[in-house]
């Protein structure tokens, strides 16, 4: 017997892991939740403990919603990062089916191109960026953040949605094609459609790490107006004196969105959109 | 419905290395023709050339008269069935069906009525809200025929459309499939490996081999007077017995093998008896009807397969004389020809 661990055992062992792990990565997610309801002395007496009625503090919240500029930053954060998930989304699928249907010279090279974008970091590239970026007179706009982060997500998007695109049948393109559909209408009306699941798993790598990037924004728009959520916290952070509720309100806030979203997504993801296509 | 003419139709994928040659086929309007042949012999390429998803290396197509060499798909007035059925998975039966008419019909009272016709005739008419994977595969396979009768094409393009389905489905959508082409006196070209849906649905049937058309006529005409050894043996089941001319009396010089169907080998001698096979019998096969007796003859390769009547069957192990009629031989010579001589009658069973 090659493989002697029963199938209860090894499953155990799986879940034990991957429970392990989701505790770990929960801990400073929920650690933010619950000090976010509890007031100050008691974050720093127990910051471990649940919030008890002696505790309990809304002051954290009140503090946030009552800083006219938060939800300023919340709307910089939407915008920035619902304008980059379309783009990142419209165009990588767009290229990723023109990369894997149509024939054409430069191909490999540009599919190679797009592939080197994974592996380098975008932040290398910074300096550059900066430059580019006060050229062409956009400091302080979420247009350059829109920009530069529809360059970070795209490799990784087209990558991902050529392997599904590749995977619908061609009998429905060549069924749509014989109908004497256009190419424009095929891709939108037939392949757009079927990859939902794809363009949910997409959306989901691509978003979190736009929402969260503090990098970008201090560095392209670090102004009163343009701040996002995730820079606009640090204001609660003082050399001198931090207001941790304030601090912990404004994250558990901004965590609220990304679970949304991931949960709206996460349907699409499990939902087996292809079943019946073809035999 | 249109006139079809294949002119000296070839494809190649990489130059010099043809995977058609030279197919020259006309078809008639209203004619049902069925392409058949084993797996890679161009059969399929052949059909999605004619669709115009596929190019034309060479040659000239002309469909309604018109060249249509350089048409696109949608408009030789052609409509495809996918072996897949490639119904479109996020659409409903109706939306399926009026997706490609929408793109050239205006009118959405026309669309309407042809949908709704086309449901009625193939059964469908209360699936059409129904998204396709909430549907059985004959009802799958009915609305993939729906969509392509909508188009009211001039030339209907089947591509393996049973192989998806089980035995007795695949029955029923024949009839129904022969029906079809009765009402809508359609032109109809069909790719199929399986001969029995060949012979049964074929005005004319095309065999091809290795990228050549073998053989080109009706059902009868190629299972009665097969013109070389690859149709002689791929229509008919079981296959036809080759038995080498030598030792078994050489009819004439140029003939190296022997051909005779396993309905015409019987046991005892008839009038014309030209052939007599001694041998024992290896394995016999109950199928109800009849039995099929494998003979193992000393000086041929494979077993000669007989179809006997189940009643005279032999026992395993027995020795035994088959017998078969100077009439029901296929003479072939050395490059597969054949050299059957023309005959008045072909007898259809022993």
């Amino acid at each position: 017997m090659r493989n002697n661990t029963s199938p209860a055992l090894r499953g155990g062992l799986v879940h034990a892991v991957l429970g392990a792990y989701t505790l770990l990565a929960l801990f400073p997610i929920g650690l933010v939740l619950i000090n976010a309801f509890k007031a100050r002395a008691a974050i720093f007496d127990d910051p471990l403990a649940l919030p008890t009625p002696g505790s309990w503090s809304l002051i954290g919240f009140e503090r946030v919603l009552s800083k006219s500029a938060v939800p300023m930053f919340f709307g910089n954060s939407i915008v920035v990062t619902a304008c980059s998930l379309a783009l990142i989304l419209l165009l990588g699928a767009m290229a990723a089916w023109a990369l894997t249907e149509y024939r054409f010279p430069g191909r490999r090279v540009l599919t190679l191109f797009l592939a080197f974008g994974i592996m380098v970091p975008i932040r290398l590239g910074t300096v550059s960026i900066l430059e580019l970026v006060v050229k062409l007179d956009l400091v302080n706009t979420l247009t350059a953040l829109v920009l530069v982060y529809t360059a970070q997500g795209l490799p990784l998007a087209v990558f991902i949605l050529s392997e599904f695109i590749a995977q619908i049948p061609p009998d429905l393109k060549d069924a749509a094609r014989c109908d004497g559909v256009d190419e424009f209408r095929i891709f939108f009306q037939v392949v757009l459609p079927l990859l939902r699941p794809a363009i949910a798993t997409v959306g989901v790598f691509t978003m979190v790490p736009i929402w969260n990037d503090l990098w970008f924004p201090l560095i392209l728009a670090p102004g009163e107006r343009t701040q996002t959520i995730t820079l606009g916290v640090q204001q609660f952070i003082g050399q001198y004196a931090t207001d941790w509720n304030a601090v912990l309100a404004a994250l558990a806030l901004a965590i609220v969105p990304v679970l949304l979203l991931y949960a709206l997504f996460s349907k699409q993801l499990i939902r087996g959109i292809t079943a019946g296509a073809v035999k | 419905m249109a006139q079809v003419t294949l002119d000296r139709i070839s494809k190649h994928y990489i130059p010099q290395q043809p995977v058609l040659h030279d197919v020259n086929l006309s078809i008639g309007d209203g004619e049902f023709v069925v392409l058949v042949g084993p797996s890679g012999c161009g059969k399929s390429t052949l059909l999605r050339m004619l669709s115009g998803l596929e190019s034309i290396s060479d040659g000239e197509l002309r469909i309604g008269g018109r060249r249509v060499n350089e048409m696109p798909p949608a408009d030789r007035g052609i409509a495809m069935v996918f072996q897949s059925y490639a119904l479109y998975p996020h659409m409903n039966v109706y939306r399926n069906m009026a997706f490609g008419l929408t793109q050239r019909l205006r009118d959405k009272q026309a669309i309407d009525r042809r949908i709704r016709e086309a449901a009625r005739s193939l059964h469908i008419d209360h699936l059409l809200d129904r998204l396709p994977r909430d549907l059985s595969g004959g009802q799958r396979q009915r609305v993939a025929i729906g969509r392509a009768i909508v188009r009211e094409p001039e030339l209907f393009l089947f591509d393996e459309p049973l192989s998806n389905l089980d035995a007795a489905l695949r029955v029923h959508t024949r009839v129904e499939i022969a029906k079809l082409h009765r009402d809508l006196k359609a032109t109809i070209v069909y790719v199929t490996h399986d001969q029995v849906e060949a012979m049964t649905l074929a005005d004319r049937i095309v065999v091809l081999h290795a990228g050549r058309i073998q053989q080109t006529g009706t059902p009868r005409e190629l299972y009665d007077r097969p013109a070389n050894r690859f149709v002689a043996t791929f229509l008919g089941t079981p296959a036809m017995n080759i038995l080498p001319a030598q030792g078994f009396g050489v009819p004439a010089a140029d003939v190296v093998e022997i051909g005779v169907r396993p309905e015409h080998l019987g046991l005892q001698p008839g009038a014309d008896d030209a052939l007599a096979l001694d041998g024992t019998v290896e394995l016999v096969e109950f199928l109800g009807d009849c039995a099929l007796v494998h003979l193992r003859v000393p000086g041929v390769a494979d077993a000669v397969v007989a179809k006997l009547p189940a009643g005279s069957a032999p026992e395993t192990g027995s020795a035994l004389t088959l017998h078969a009629g100077g009439a029901c031989l296929h003479l072939f010579d050395r490059e597969g020809r054949s050299r059957t001589p023309v005959r008045p009658s072909y007898p259809a069973f022993r």
